[in-house]
């Protein structure tokens, strides 16, 4: 069975910023037994096609930061249940409802960036006024995720708030699997 | 007053706001979308690394090339400094083929605010020139240059057609990039 690995870069990610694209070039590169693929925020269709089809009957894993977080949340409404979903400070002007969100990956950890006021950059402002989700349900309350994490961090620390750990040592990168990247 | 004089005053409140719109529209595509200048770099050195032989980073074999790239090279200021003042989210140098539109072929982080992007130590500040600026060694990946021939040498490539050039390049999350000129690396010495 292929292992996919999907990341979805936030706005402005496959422009100028790169974060989530690098992280992705990066872990390709070390787990080539990997089938990994980089999307935009804005490319929610062409992932829709892509576990429809190629990756249909394959082990699913969606990673989304930002807005890409948000395309993520509603690519699950339209595709089977994914294996494993990292949400990474989502962001979102419709957002979708945790219950559902939760009903659709059979793993799903969840950060939220709330940085305090000397982290806090003018990354968070933006993030805020396009739409920033709230905190979810706790794990284990309905619509919670299975994971969830409040991160010190910056709204674009995108690797920082993979390698944050919840008390009983999950991360976004441990449960990514494979070689990590930094 | 007569009713010419109002439909007057409310024509040329809509226009002043329409300016002022589109004034603010302009000013923040100038801001969004402009790319500022990181300032002018000019290369002091260049070698390659061959494999085995220590760059002083961190970056994991799994995701270096055996074989690196080391350029040494000056800038005006701090690029630190330069960031903070620009209000960039990181400050990156980058390889690639010259006259190649800035597509990056080699690319480690010089400075940022947060983690951005994977910083692998490879880009040490290592003094001051004569003239008040400041040098840097940056190792890259030789992803160019890994040209293997017949008789499974290394050419040492230099590349691609025009060779490879160095530049900076730096990015808010958020609306707003940097740059500065590309320039050539010369040969590397072996």
């Amino acid at each position: 069975m292929a292992i996919w690995k999907i990341f979805i870069g936030g706005g402005g990610d496959d422009w100028f910023s790169h974060i989530v694209e690098r992280y992705h070039a990066e872990y390709s590169q070390a787990n080539p037994n990997f089938s990994c693929r980089y999307f935009s925020w804005t490319g929610g269709d062409a992932i829709r096609r892509l576990l429809n089809g190629d990756a249909k009957d394959g082990n699913i894993s969606l990673i989304g930061h930002s807005y890409g977080a948000d395309t993520a949340f509603w690519v699950l409404k339209d595709v089977a249940t994914v294996d494993l979903l990292i949400s990474i400070d989502p962001v979102g002007r419709f957002k979708r409802d945790w219950t559902s969100i939760r009903a659709d990956a059979r793993v799903w950890l969840n950060v939220r960036a709330e940085p305090n006021a000397e982290t806090d950059t003018f990354d968070d402002t933006i993030a805020w006024a396009g739409g920033k989700y709230g905190r979810p349900p706790a794990p284990g309350r309905p619509g919670g995720p299975n994971h969830s994490l409040v991160a010190n961090r910056t709204h674009g620390d995108f690797r920082g708030m993979m390698r944050d750990t919840t008390t009983n040592g999950v991360s976004g990168r441990s449960l990514l699997g494979g070689r990590s990247v930094g | 007053m007569s009713a010419d004089r109002v439909r007057a005053g409310r024509g040329k409140r809509a226009l002043t706001l329409l300016l002022v719109v589109a004034a603010l529209v302009v000013g923040f595509g100038l801001w969004a979308f402009v790319p500022r200048d990181l300032g002018v770099v000019r290369v002091e050195g260049v070698r390659l690394l061959q494999a085995g032989v220590s760059d002083g980073g961190n970056k994991p074999d799994y995701l270096a090339t055996p074989v690196r790239i080391a350029v040494i090279f000056a800038v005006p200021r701090d690029l630190e400094a330069v960031r903070d003042e620009l209000g960039m989210g990181y400050v990156a140098a980058q390889l690639a083929a010259c006259g190649s539109d800035g597509e990056a072929n080699a690319q480690e982080v010089v400075t940022q605010r947060a983690g951005y992007l994977g910083d692998y130590g490879r880009v040490r500040r290592i003094g001051a020139t004569p003239e008040g600026g400041v040098r840097y060694r940056a190792v890259f990946d030789d992803a160019l240059t890994a040209t293997i021939d017949n008789q499974a040498q290394r050419t040492p490539a230099l590349a691609a057609s025009g060779g490879l050039c160095l530049s900076l390049y730096g990015s808010r999350m958020w609306f707003g990039r940097a740059t500065s000129e590309a320039v050539p690396i010369g040969t590397p010495a072996a």
